[in-house]
């Protein structure tokens, strides 16, 4: 019994592991940590790996030791119990064991944090992202009009295989900027400057994030995408966001909405038009966006109208906080409501 | 006793580190160059005074002498009072030149610390006079000087606490080891990622 | 005589609800601490079966969004603060006296003061709930979300007064352990005779008396900032820190895991040898070892913080320190697979929490190991890893323990036995639940879930297992009932439990079930570490002693629970006063007043009645 479970106890745990991995990267959750695609992720993950096999091997070990001593030693009749009261050398021997088991995870460990020390490739692109509740925003240094900021919002756009460094501010609480599939997650506190660890991403495609820190009320609905483009595509998107969009056709909704939007242009930006508010979310681009209202709401026509109309049905907004207002009490009838939202969809890149 | 005063402290211990980590970070509003080295200096040497007579009344009661003893122990929770009545002074001259606890950082830090320091003394005084008239009724006498020996220590640490908070607080603050405990402090700090 | 002190007649009845108000009886505060945190058990509990219910289907409407954030806060304070913590002060209370051969506890009134103030706390700040304000911060309260500007309810000034109150409580029953253990022994108890639970009992007072000062510390700072609008945490443009919370919150709250934790190894430290009939393993390497893991315990805080940008140096020395620790800890799990070895193990309901409670604690150890990889903990930092994590060592390991203890002493509590029967489908269905429960939780967060959120998506890939997680929630809801069934039916008719039921071997099983107020008739003198096993320790007692010559215990007082109360008074006058000036100030003036009075009262007062002594001579 003991050399059965001496020998095969590693191996079928690393097989059960193998199972358990090959489980865990299938899962079709689109936070799966198991399942990276950057190069930040993918390093983490041959960690994880390495820790998560020796720690199931040491776990199914000592289970199984667990398992065999109450069954060997159950009360027999007759059987009178040894009276040890231990044994030095196997203290000592197992005082000792633990330490080189954790030198196999620490010295990884170690080597990794170094890494996070080294300077970024110099192409890198910079970005800025600030934490408000409950959305995100981020900001382009030097990529704006005339050497200026480009600034968007709840979805991050980036080019594909570029060194990527984000850093993060708070305007309010503490939030966590966390992007499971392409970099670990780095607080955002207020009056403190943090740097996310420097990332490069595989392919392009949408990636979600999400705030990983408690930060009041609607924190699970603080959310938003990361956009990975060719760089191509990158650079087209930055220069239709400086350019501003195209005036819209007298007589549609959308032009309507683009006078309209005057009410909302206190609070909101539009590069390139008169709508330079800065206390919401920039919506530059905004038919670009896959998703409304920090990454919970496919952006529909009919989500966009309900979100106008009404934030507080979605998100659960605390009395006195400071968002934005509710807008179908009388303030905005439906008709104008959605010319904005047309309005709105109608800024894409095209 | 002991144990209550380790636990003490690690109370005070983060209350002065506090006021160090944050030093320096005040942006508005008078900050130490406020403190008045002069008078708490003669308000230090008072309540070092007052330790002297505590151990003078232990000294007394431990020889059965009950007359010293009482005296002592007056004298000791006299000086103390003369310690607070400084400390009332200097905190309503700093409210006078704006600084309260709202006012900035070194306000909440510097105050807030004292005040639960002159808490500490206040309590001592009480705890003092109450063994002073238990002395009278016979309920503190020679035999159960350790009544007044456990008040003693607690005095004695309170006192203790005090020359940190002078040296460390006031004498940093106002004199040339400036940059130094700045150094040490930012070092301390940037270790824990603080400041 | 000027003896009495009081306003009031001192009580002396021995029965009634008044009595046990003004008990000092260790036992019996032992009962009220018991009893207490089993409520809030419930209470606590079911704030999780809310949340499990919430989350057991994506997009749930069930709550609200601000419900289900106060349920997590307050399951969080409940369970650490309500039950594990004064569960542990039960046993300390019922046992240490009793395993040291003492009468009592060191400070007989200020041990009643240290309930009070828990009781009274831990009420006060339930009490928001019916203010209709509910604390929502998370159980960290992590700086500026508690600041007045975002948390606009007093929801937070009665989290933060209530955890200062109980606070106060538990650092005083902090030095009475310390007094009581190193002082009150009985001839030849020396510390390395101690019963294991006496020592981590000690070693917890410890980490109390110099894990508190810091979150005292940062309660008023916040308390200072919420009431009379300090900068501590608030003020950001003008230089302060939010992280200065976190790092002293952190400082207090790696110890206090310790605290939660070290209670439940003493209870299966003591439980296997009796169920084993051999000696511990290596009793002086688990002692030492329980000494390594508190001092290294004040040394890992940071390690909740590995993502707050401290940097690489601090990373790299937080996260070894904190794998440091696994190694007195695995000490003490190897050394207790040991005792297993040789021994004639019987499977009572004790003994099967106890193996419930290594094994479960492993594994929470070892998940623990892998967020010391900062590597790692970048991905698993406030997901549902960590929820699974802390659940595995405190409620695998913690709860596990402690009703390992509960089992087991109930008999010495109350004289009667609890259901064998029973007490094993209690075990395996909590053991079967829990892991239901907690297990998945793993997968949920390397899927990346996040913990404290109240809603997901239906596309996020969550659902199902969540679906298992809260059906396990309710079968260890479930075993919880079959034990209150258990407790109920043994107090009505359980079998007479004896002296010694399990044979075991430390001085608690030599007296009587339950035992005389006044423990021992004669003080017992100790010769081995096992003394009713070793037939050369001669501790069998002399007969109990005719009545009139009964030891004279301290006898009960009123005042412990009129300081409680006033001290908990002033602060509910802080809260009154953000409304109403004049009325706040005049409650904090009257129970100021009334608290100085009765502390004068306290000291004052003899520790027995006079006419109770004069009876007795």
């Amino acid at each position: 019994m003991a050399r059965f479970l001496k020998l095969r106890t590693p191996i079928l745990t690393v097989a059960l592991m193998a199972l358990l991995l090959a489980v865990l990267s299938a899962c079709a959750s689109p936070q799966n940590t198991f399942d990276p695609k950057s190069d930040a992720t993918d390093s983490i993950l041959t960690i994880y790996i390495l820790v998560t096999v020796v720690a199931s091997v040491v776990g199914f070990a000592v289970l199984a030791a667990m398992v065999w001593l109450i069954i060997k030693f159950r009360a027999k009749p007759g059987v009178p119990a040894k009276q040890i009261h231990g044994n030095t050398k196997l203290e000592i021997a197992w005082t000792i064991a633990p330490i080189f088991i954790l030198l196999i995870i620490g010295i990884p460990t170690m080597y990794w944090i170094a890494g996070t020390a080294e300077d970024p490739a110099p192409n890198v692109l910079e970005v800025e992202a600030t934490g408000h509740q409950w959305w995100f925003e981020f900001t382009y240094p030097g990529m704006g009009l005339d050497g200026g900021d480009l600034i968007t919002a709840n979805e991050l756009v980036i080019p594909v295989g570029r060194d990527i460094r984000v850093t993060l501010y708070s305007d309010d609480v503490v939030h966590s900027f966390w992007v499971p599939q392409l970099v670990g997650k780095t607080d955002m506190i207020p009056g403190r400057t943090n740097v996310l660890q420097t990332f490069n991403a595989y392919e392009p495609g949408l990636y979600y994030g999400q705030c990983a820190e408690f930060c009041g009320t609607a924190h699970a609905l603080m959310r938003f995408r990361v956009n990975v483009k060719t760089s191509a595509d990158f650079s087209t998107w930055a220069d239709a966001h400086n350019a501003g969009p195209a005036a819209p056709e007298p007589g549609t909704a959308a032009a309507r909405g683009s006078l309209g939007f005057a009410t909302c242009s206190g609070c909101h930006a539009i590069s390139g038009t008169a709508a330079q508010g800065r206390i919401g979310p920039d919506l530059s681009l905004f038919g670009e966006r896959s998703t409304i209202a920090a990454g919970i709401l496919d952006n529909t026509d009919a989500n966009l109208k309900a979100w106008i109309g009404d934030v507080r049905s979605i998100k659960p907004i605390p009395e006195g906080a400071r968002f934005m207002p509710t807008f179908n009490d009388g303030t905005l009838d439906e008709g104008q409501i959605a010319d904005i939202a047309a309005y709105l969809n109608s800024l894409t890149a095209e | 006793m002991w144990a209550f005063l380790g636990s003490d402290v690690l109370f005070f211990g983060t209350l002065i580190a506090t006021h160090l980590v944050y030093r320096g970070q005040s942006v508005s509003g008078p900050t130490e160059n406020i403190l008045d080295i002069p008078i708490t200096s003669i308000s230090t040497f008072v309540l070092l005074m007052s330790s002297l007579a505590m151990v003078l009344a232990l000294s007394g009661l431990q020889r059965g002498k009950m007359g010293e003893a009482r005296f002592w122990l007056a004298a000791t929770a006299l000086l103390g009072s003369v310690f607070i009545g400084f400390q009332m002074y200097e905190f309503a001259e700093f409210a006078n030149e704006g600084l309260t606890p709202r006012t900035n950082l070194f306000g909440s830090t510097f105050l807030i610390m004292t005040g639960f320091h002159g808490t500490h003394v206040a309590i001592g005084i009480l705890w003092l006079w109450s063994l002073f008239f238990a002395t009278f009724n016979g309920k503190i006498h020679q035999g159960n000087s350790l009544e007044v020996e456990i008040a003693g220590l607690y005095w004695h640490f309170v006192d203790i606490v005090w020359i940190v908070i002078f040296g460390v607080v006031y004498l940093v603050g106002a004199y040339g080891a400036e940059e130094h405990v700045e150094e040490a402090g930012h070092a301390a700090a940037a270790i824990f990622g603080i400041g | 005589m000027a003896a009495n002190t009081g306003i009031l007649r001192r009580p002396l009845a021995p029965v009634g609800i008044w009595a046990w108000m003004t008990t000092v009886d260790h036992k019996r505060i032992a009962v009220l601490y018991g009893v207490t945190a089993f409520f809030f058990f419930l209470l606590g509990g079911m704030e999780a079966l809310v949340m499990r219910v919430q989350l057991a289907s994506a997009e749930s409407t069930l709550v609200s969004a601000a419900t289900f954030n106060a349920m997590f806060t307050m399951h969080g304070t409940t369970m650490v603060f309500m039950v594990v913590m004064p569960a542990g002060a039960a046993f300390f209370n019922f046992l240490v006296p009793l395993m040291i051969g003492a009468r009592d506890v060191a400070f007989p009134r200020l041990n009643a003061f240290s309930y009070w103030l828990f009781l009274f706390g831990a009420l006060f700040m339930n009490f928001s709930f019916f203010m209709n304000a509910f604390p929502d911060i998370g159980w960290f309260g992590y700086a500026p979300l508690t600041s007045n500007e975002f948390t606009i309810s007093n929801a937070t000034d009665y989290w933060v007064l209530g955890l200062l109150v109980m606070g106060v409580g538990t650092t005083a029953a902090g030095f009475n352990f310390v007094v009581t253990i190193l002082n009150m022994r009985a001839p030849g108890m020396t510390l390395m005779r101690m019963p294991v639970f006496v020592w981590m009992t000690l070693i917890v007072a410890f980490l109390i008396i110099f894990a508190f000062p810091p979150l005292t510390i940062a309660l008023a700072f916040l308390t200072f900032d919420r009431f009379f609008d300090t900068n501590f945490f608030v003020d950001i443009g003008a230089g302060s820190d939010p992280l200065l919370w976190q790092h002293l919150f952190w400082i207090f709250g790696h110890p206090e895991v310790y605290i939660l934790i070290l209670p439940a190894m003493g209870i299966v430290s003591d439980v296997l040898p009796t169920f084993t009939r051999k000696p511990l393993f290596g009793y002086s390497m688990i002692v030492f070892a329980g000494v390594v893991i508190a001092f290294l315990g004040f040394g890992v805080w940071a390690h909740h913080m590995f993502t707050t940008g401290l940097g690489p140096w601090a990373n790299a020395a937080f996260s070894a320190t904190t794998m440091a620790i696994a190694v007195p800890t695995g000490v003490k799990i190897f050394n207790w697979l040991a005792t297993l070895y040789g021994g004639s193990i019987t499977f009572k309901t004790p003994m099967l929490f106890a193996l419930g409670f290594i094994s479960m604690f492993m594994l929470g150890g070892l998940s623990g190991i892998m967020h010391a990889v900062t590597a790692v903990d970048s991905q698993q930092q406030d997901t549902y890893f960590i929820v699974a994590h802390f659940h595995y060592v405190l409620f695998g390991g913690a709860i596990f323990g402690i009703n390992s203890g509960i089992y087991y002493w109930f008999p010495k509590i109350t004289g009667k036995m609890l259901s064998e029967p029973l007490g094993k489908v209690h075990f395996w269905l909590m053991l079967i639940g829990f892991n239901l429960t907690f297990m998945p939780m793993h997968i949920l967060g390397v899927i990346g879930m996040p913990r404290r959120i109240y809603t997901y998506a239906e596309d996020m890939g969550f659902e199902f297992l969540n679906q298992i997680v809260s059906a396990g929630a309710f079968i260890i809801a479930l075993s919880v009932i079959i034990f209150i069934i258990n407790v109920v039916r043994s107090v009505r008719q359980g079998e007479p439990a004896g002296d010694n039921p399990w044979e075991a071997a430390t001085l608690e099983w030599s007296i009587s079930s339950p035992p005389h107020h006044y423990n021992f008739a004669v003080v017992p003198t100790v010769r081995s570490q096992y003394p009713l096993w070793d037939e050369n320790a001669n501790v069998v007692l002399p007969p109990a002693l005719p009545a009139h010559d009964e030891p004279v215990m301290p006898d009960p007082s009123y005042w412990p629970i009129v300081v409680a109360f006033s001290i908990t008074m002033v602060a509910g006058g802080l809260i009154i006063w953000q409304g109403h000036a004049i009325a706040g100030l005049t409650v904090i003036a009257s129970m100021g007043l009334l608290g100085m009075r009765a502390i004068y009262g306290w000291v004052l007062e003899p520790m027995e009645d006079e006419a109770h002594v004069s009876v007795h001579h």
